[in-house]
């Protein structure tokens, strides 16, 4: 049984692969898999926490022992121009390099061939004014380490790391960066709207039961050197002050598409 | 809906049974809820997710006097919130938390909470659910972890129990605490002072309260609004920069207008919860009254209405009936009500 169906895989995959984009029947009732991975690079070097060393444009040397941001408000999409939106409360992602499980979100779209793919980097304004009791998995004040409670409000972006250039005592630096337009007087908003055009490296093609992979390489270099050039010397901490829009600036650019797999089966029990 | 429906009929016969019985009838532990004075504002605090209970409150008032959420289980909220104090640390110009670290603000006092739209002294926090993570999280106040004090309450010989009663499950989670502190605290009404007892006709102003009473009006009301005597708004008050550079508002939105800004505290028990501003720096009421006459700093921001007047000045004779009236804020029965101490 397990062999003719690998059998029939493998003729459908042939069959696809030799089929034009046309020919897939698309039904915008059923809904497929879409996933994003997030794969983290560093200029031009892997991303690997604590133990590899990188530079900047300033000749400064780091390493990140932390990396998390929010990647919120997915929406897709299509050449004629229609936008699915992902429910709200189903877009919520807290990437943690830390956590290979949320490197890889999953998202139930329906079957269709998108362009773009769009993603706020961030926790928006209407997000950070939900009651205490919708603040439930990522969005827990209290567990992930990206909520400031002071000025209450959630951090979109944090980057930790070590640096000789950083003149402190435990030479680390920290870019825990926040700031969503504020409650009642208007703030700083440091969210930004990430759009990534799918058609270079490949458009994205849903089917029901089959997954779409979506391989997106993020420049964690970008932070320092995408639009305004960083010095961890000049700035080895910035939160409410200092350049952070310029970091967020930066951090809007790291987002680049590698390429997109289509028609990946589900492996089921994944983690 | 159905429960909805016969939970509202249980509530209307309880009700009924309760405006039956005489004030004197009731146990000291017999449980009020919340109820907003008639003159008071509609509060902006809702209970629509959640429905304020017996259970839930009492919850709260267990975890307001418990340690168990800050770092060595030596410091609860009570801590610089004390009831007989009208819940300020009495006596501290700012407060010690953990390991006796000194902060940099007063602590406020926590009364008719309902009513406030922003919390702490710079309003950075918007609702009263998302206040206590400040404290529990501060490094010098609590240095607790809501995340291992959950794990530490849910280990706990009798709290899963009080989680079930309150919430209806075993599980406890970040906002089951958060909701349960906030109804405890939104119980902390005070409206038995003699100011309230005149709004009410069960009293009147002696002369000098009624002289006191309409200088209060005059030149005190635009900020501290009856019957609140605030109206959450910020203001710079002339008090100047202090050593700890406290620029209050503005580290909250880094607007230049908001530099040396501070939310106007109400002036209910003003008598227990000396020292004063937003530092403790004024310690006697006629300090404050000092400050206000001839003491102002012109700073930049500083509030249109003391610019205006150069301050608020006061005759001596003026003084002395300002002060009568506010002595008629104080609230005896608040500070002393059994179900808001220890339990």
């Amino acid at each position: 049984m397990k062999k003719i169906i690998v059998a029939f895989v493998a003729v459908l995959s042939l069959l696809t692969a030799c089929s034009k984009n046309n020919d897939i029947q698309i039904d915008s009732n059923k809904f497929g898999q879409v996933k994003i991975k997030f794969d983290h690079i560093v200029n031009s070097k892997k991303l690997v926490l604590n133990d590899y060393t990188y530079s900047n444009s300033h000749s400064e040397i780091f390493n990140v022992t932390t990396l998390k941001y929010f990647v919120t408000n997915v929406k897709f999409t299509k050449s004629n121009g229609e936008t699915y939106t992902v429910l709200k409360e189903d877009s919520y992602f807290l990437i943690d390099a830390v956590n290979a499980h949320s490197l890889n979100p999953n998202i139930l779209i329906p079957e269709g061939e998108y362009t773009g793919l769009e993603f706020n980097l961030g926790v928006d304004s209407l997000t950070n004014t939900l009651p205490v009791e919708k603040r439930t998995g990522v969005l827990n004040p209290a567990t992930n380490g990206m909520y400031w409670e002071w000025n209450s409000g959630y951090i979109h972006f944090k980057i930790e790391g070590n640096s000789p250039q950083a003149n402190n005592p435990n030479n680390s630096y920290k870019y825990h960066i926040g700031l969503f337009g504020g409650y009642s007087t208007p703030t700083v908003n440091n969210n930004r709207i990430v759009r990534i055009d799918l058609t270079k490296a490949g458009i994205s093609k849903v089917q029901e039961h089959l997954s779409s992979d979506i391989h997106l390489m993020v420049d964690i270099g970008k932070i320092f050197d995408a639009v305004h050039p960083i010095s961890i010397q000049k700035n080895p901490v910035v939160m409410q002050s200092g350049p952070h829009t310029f970091i967020a600036d930066n951090y809007a650019q790291m987002f680049m598409h590698d390429h997109t797999h289509n028609f990946q089966k589900i492996v089921q029990h994944e983690n | 809906m159905k429960t909805k429906k016969k939970l509202s009929v249980i509530l209307l016969i309880i009700c009924t049974v309760w405006a039956c019985k005489k004030a004197d009838d009731l146990a000291p532990d017999d449980f009020l809820g919340f109820k907003k004075p008639s003159y008071f504002p509609e509060p902006a605090y809702t209970f629509e997710s959640t429905p304020l209970t017996r259970e839930t409150v009492e919850l709260g008032r267990k975890l307001f006097y418990d340690g168990i959420l800050s770092r060595d289980h030596t410091i609860s909220c009570a801590s610089c919130h004390i009831s007989q104090n009208a819940f300020t640390h009495h006596g501290h110009d700012v407060s010690h938390g953990i390991d006796d670290q000194l902060g940099i603000r007063n602590s406020s006092s926590l009364v008719n909470l309902a009513w406030s739209t922003s919390f702490f002294w710079d309003g950075g926090v918007p609702t009263l659910d998302l206040s206590p993570i400040v404290p529990i999280h501060n490094p010098i106040e609590m240095d607790g972890n809501l995340e291992n004090g959950l794990l530490q309450l849910q280990t706990h010989p009798q709290y899963p129990s009080l989680f079930q009663k309150a919430f209806g499950s075993t599980a406890i989670e970040t906002h089951q605490v958060l909701k349960a502190l906030s109804h405890f605290m939104v119980t902390l009404v005070s409206d038995n002072s003699k100011y309230d007892q005149v709004q009410r006709n069960e009293t009147t102003f002696t002369t000098q309260e009624a002289r006191g009473y309409t200088l209060f009006q005059a030149k005190c009301n635009a900020c501290h609004q009856e019957p609140l005597f605030t109206d959450f708004s910020f203001r710079d008050n002339g008090l100047g920069i202090n050593p700890a550079k406290d620029l209050g508002r503005y580290e909250i939105t880094q607007q230049e207008e908001d530099k040396l800004k501070f939310k106007v505290p109400t002036l209910r028990n003003l008598q227990y919860t000396a020292p004063y501003m937003h530092d403790g720096r004024i310690y006697t009421l006629q300090g404050v009254l000092n400050h206000y006459n001839k003491e102002i700093v012109l700073t930049d921001n500083l509030d249109p209405i003391l610019k205006q007047n150069n301050g608020i000045p006061l005759s001596r004779e003026e003084m002395e009936d300002l002060l009568a009236f506010l002595l008629t804020l104080n609230d005896e029965s608040f500070i002393t009500n059994k179900s808001f101490s220890q339990p």
